[in-house]
C-alpha cells in the first residue's frame, strides 16, 4: 500500500485511530499556544525577560499549564516553609489557594484523564464496531483525545524528566555539601586562629609567646587542643570529610592558617579543578585566617 | 464512571485529611498520590484490555508500565529533593548561628584572657570579667539585633575560677533532640565558651 492510499483510506475513515492522534495534538498545540503567546507574556516573561538563562519553559511545561503537577506544588509549598523557618518567622500555614491547585491537579491530572481516555477509546471501539449509533462519532474522539493529552502531559513529561531531574539533584547536593564542608572548615581555622591569639599572651604554653616558626615555634599541634570536643560538628560534617590545616608565620605578630577539606570546591575561584591548595592538593575546598594578636580575617580561597 | 468519582472523592478525602491531622504536604500529597496510582494502574488494565490484538494489548502494556515508573520515579526524586532542600536550610542556618555565635563569643573572652594575664597579678578570672563587665552590661551585641529571632540574650555564669558565657538559639534545632537547653527548652542549638586561666574554649553544646 502506498503512502497515498494509506492517507486518503485515513481521510475516508472518520473511525481511524489517527484521528484521535491529531486530535490530542491540536489540543496539545491550542493549549501551548495559548500560555506561550497569551499568558506568558503578560506574567514571567514580562517579570524577568525571556534573554534570562534561568528562565527555560519547555514545550510540555507550557503544555501542563492546565494540569499542573501536584508534587511540584507540594515542593513549592515545602520550600515555602522551609525558607520561612530559615528566615525565623512562624510558620503561617499553608495557603488555600495552593492546596486547591494540588487537589485539582491531583484529580484532574490522574483520575479524569486517565479515565477520560479509557471511556472514549471504550466507546470508540463500539462505535466501530457498530454498536453504538452513529450520531455519538465525535464524543468518543473528544474524549479520547482530551484524556490522551492529559495522559501525554502528565505522565510523559514527569517521565521524560526524570533523568534530568535525578542529575539536578546530584548537582545540588553536590554543590550545597560544598558549601556545607567550607562553612564548617571556615569555623575551624577561626576557633584555631584564636587559639593563635590566645597562645601570644601565654609564654610559658608549648608554642607560645611571640609567633615564630620553626623549632619551639607555634604549630598546628600547639593550635589543634582548642578543636578538642568540636571535632564532630566542625569538621566532619559527615565521616568522610577531614580538614588538613597548614600554619605559615609571616612575622611576630602575623601568622595566617589554612584550612584545606577533601572535598571539592569551587566557591570563589572560576575553574575549581585547576586550584591547587596549598598542601599541593587540588581542587579541594580551602580557607584561611589571617591572624594579628588582636584581629582575624576569615576567608575563602576555594 | 463510578469508580472515577469514588476515586476522585478518595483521592481528595485522604489529601485533607492527612493534611489536617498531620499538617506536612509531602505526606498529604504522597498519601493522595498512592490512591491515584491505584487508579492509574487500574485505568491502565483497562485501557490495555480494549485492544484485541496481541502486540497492540503489549505496547499498551509496556507504555503504560514505562510511564508509572517514570511519574513515580520523577515524584520521589521531586519529594526526596523537596525534603533534601528543607532540611539544608536548617544544616546550613545551624552552621551560621554556630559561626556567628562563636564571633561574638570571641571579643569578650579575648579581651578578659588577656586583662588577666596582661593585667594586675593575683586577680581571679571571675573578677577580671566583672571588671571589665559589670552585671548589666552587655559584652557582646546581642544575636537579637542582628540576626532577627535567631538567637536570645546570651548568658553568662560566673566565679573566681571560670566564665562561661553561653548563647541559645530560639528556633534552631541542634544535633540532639533531647537536648535540655539552659533555659529548661529542648533540643536547641546552643554554644557556649568557658574562660579558664588556661584559656578560652568553645563547646558547642548541641
Amino acid at each position: 500500500m502506498t503512502f497515498k492510499t494509506r492517507i486518503l483510506k485515513i481521510w475516508k475513515d472518520p473511525l481511524h485511530p489517527a484521528w484521535i492522534v491529531l486530535a490530542m495534538v491540536e489540543l496539545f498545540v491550542l493549549v501551548l499556544c495559548f500560555d506561550r503567546f497569551v499568558l506568558e507574556p503578560r506574567s514571567m516573561q514580562a517579570a524577568i525577560g525571556r534573554g534570562n538563562p534561568y528562565y527555560r519553559i519547555s514545550y510540555f511545561e507550557h503544555a501542563n499549564l492546565l494540569l499542573g503537577s501536584p508534587f511540584t506544588g507540594a515542593a513549592a509549598v515545602r520550600a515555602g516553609e522551609g525558607i520561612n523557618v530559615f528566615a525565623g518567622k512562624p510558620t503561617a500555614g499553608i495557603a488555600g489557594g495552593e492546596l486547591w491547585l494540588i487537589g485539582i491537579s491531583l484529580v484532574l491530572a490522574y483520575v479524569a484523564g486517565p479515565s477520560l481516555l479509557y471511556h472514549g477509546l471504550k466507546a470508540w471501539k463500539a462505535r466501530k464496531a457498530g454498536e453504538s449509533p452513529r450520531r455519538s462519532s465525535y464524543l468518543p474522539l473528544i474524549a479520547s483525545a482530551t484524556g490522551g493529552y492529559v495522559v501525554c502531559v502528565a505522565l510523559m513529561y514527569p517521565a521524560f524528566s526524570a533523568p534530568e531531574s535525578w542529575m539536578m539533584l546530584q548537582q545540588m547536593k553536590a554543590d550545597s555539601y560544598s558549601n556545607t564542608v567550607r562553612d564548617d572548615a571556615a569555623n575551624s581555622v577561626m576557633v584555631l586562629a584564636f587559639r593563635a591569639q590566645q597562645l601570644r599572651m601565654m609564654p610559658e604554653a608549648p608554642g607560645g609567646g611571640p609567633w615564630v616558626q620553626g623549632p619551639g615555634g607555634i604549630t598546628i599541634a600547639d593550635l589543634r587542643t582548642a578543636l578538642h570536643g568540636l571535632e564532630r560538628v566542625l569538621e566532619q560534617p559527615d565521616a568522610n570529610v577531614s580538614i588538613r590545616y597548614v600554619l605559615e608565620v609571616e612575622s611576630q605578630d602575623s601568622l595566617t592558617i589554612w584550612g584545606v577539606a577533601n572535598a571539592r570546591g569551587g566557591y570563589a575561584i572560576s575553574g575549581a579543578a585547576r586550584f591547587t591548595n596549598i598542601d599541593s592538593t587540588t581542587g579541594n575546598v580551602q580557607v584561611y585566617a589571617g591572624v594579628t594578636p588582636a584581629r582575624m580575617r576569615v576567608g575563602v580561597d576555594n | 464512571m463510578r469508580w472515577t468519582l469514588i476515586f476522585a472523592v478518595l483521592i481528595v478525602a485522604v489529601f485533607v485529611v492527612t493534611l489536617r491531622t498531620t499538617a506536612d504536604i509531602w505526606k498529604a500529597t504522597n498519601g493522595a498520590g498512592i490512591v491515584a496510582l491505584i487508579f492509574i494502574i487500574g485505568a491502565a488494565v483497562r485501557i490495555t484490555r480494549l485492544f484485541d490484538i496481541r502486540w497492540q494489548r503489549i505496547t499498551a502494556a509496556t507504555i503504560s508500565a514505562l510511564l508509572i515508573a517514570g511519574l513515580t520515579t520523577h515524584w520521589i526524586i521531586t519529594w526526596r529533593t523537596s525534603e533534601w532542600q528543607y532540611e539544608q536550610l536548617q544544616s546550613i542556618r545551624r552552621i551560621v548561628f554556630d559561626g556567628t555565635a562563636m564571633a561574638m563569643l570571641k571579643r569578650p573572652a579575648l579581651e578578659t584572657f588577656r586583662e588577666f594575664r596582661g593585667g594586675e597579678q593575683g586577680r581571679s578570672i571571675g573578677g577580671v570579667f566583672r571588671q571589665l563587665y559589670p552585671p548589666g552590661v552587655p559584652f557582646a551585641d546581642s544575636l537579637i539585633a542582628n540576626w532577627g529571632s535567631t538567637g536570645g540574650p546570651f548568658s553568662e555564669s560566673v566565679n573566681d575560677s571560670s566564665v562561661q558565657l553561653t548563647e541559645e538559639a530560639l528556633s534552631i534545632p541542634g544535633f540532639d533532640s533531647t537536648f535540655v537547653n539552659r533555659d529548661g527548652k529542648h533540643g536547641l542549638a546552643q554554644i557556649s565558651i568557658r574562660i579558664t586561666r588556661e584559656g578560652a574554649m568553645y563547646d558547642i553544646q548541641n
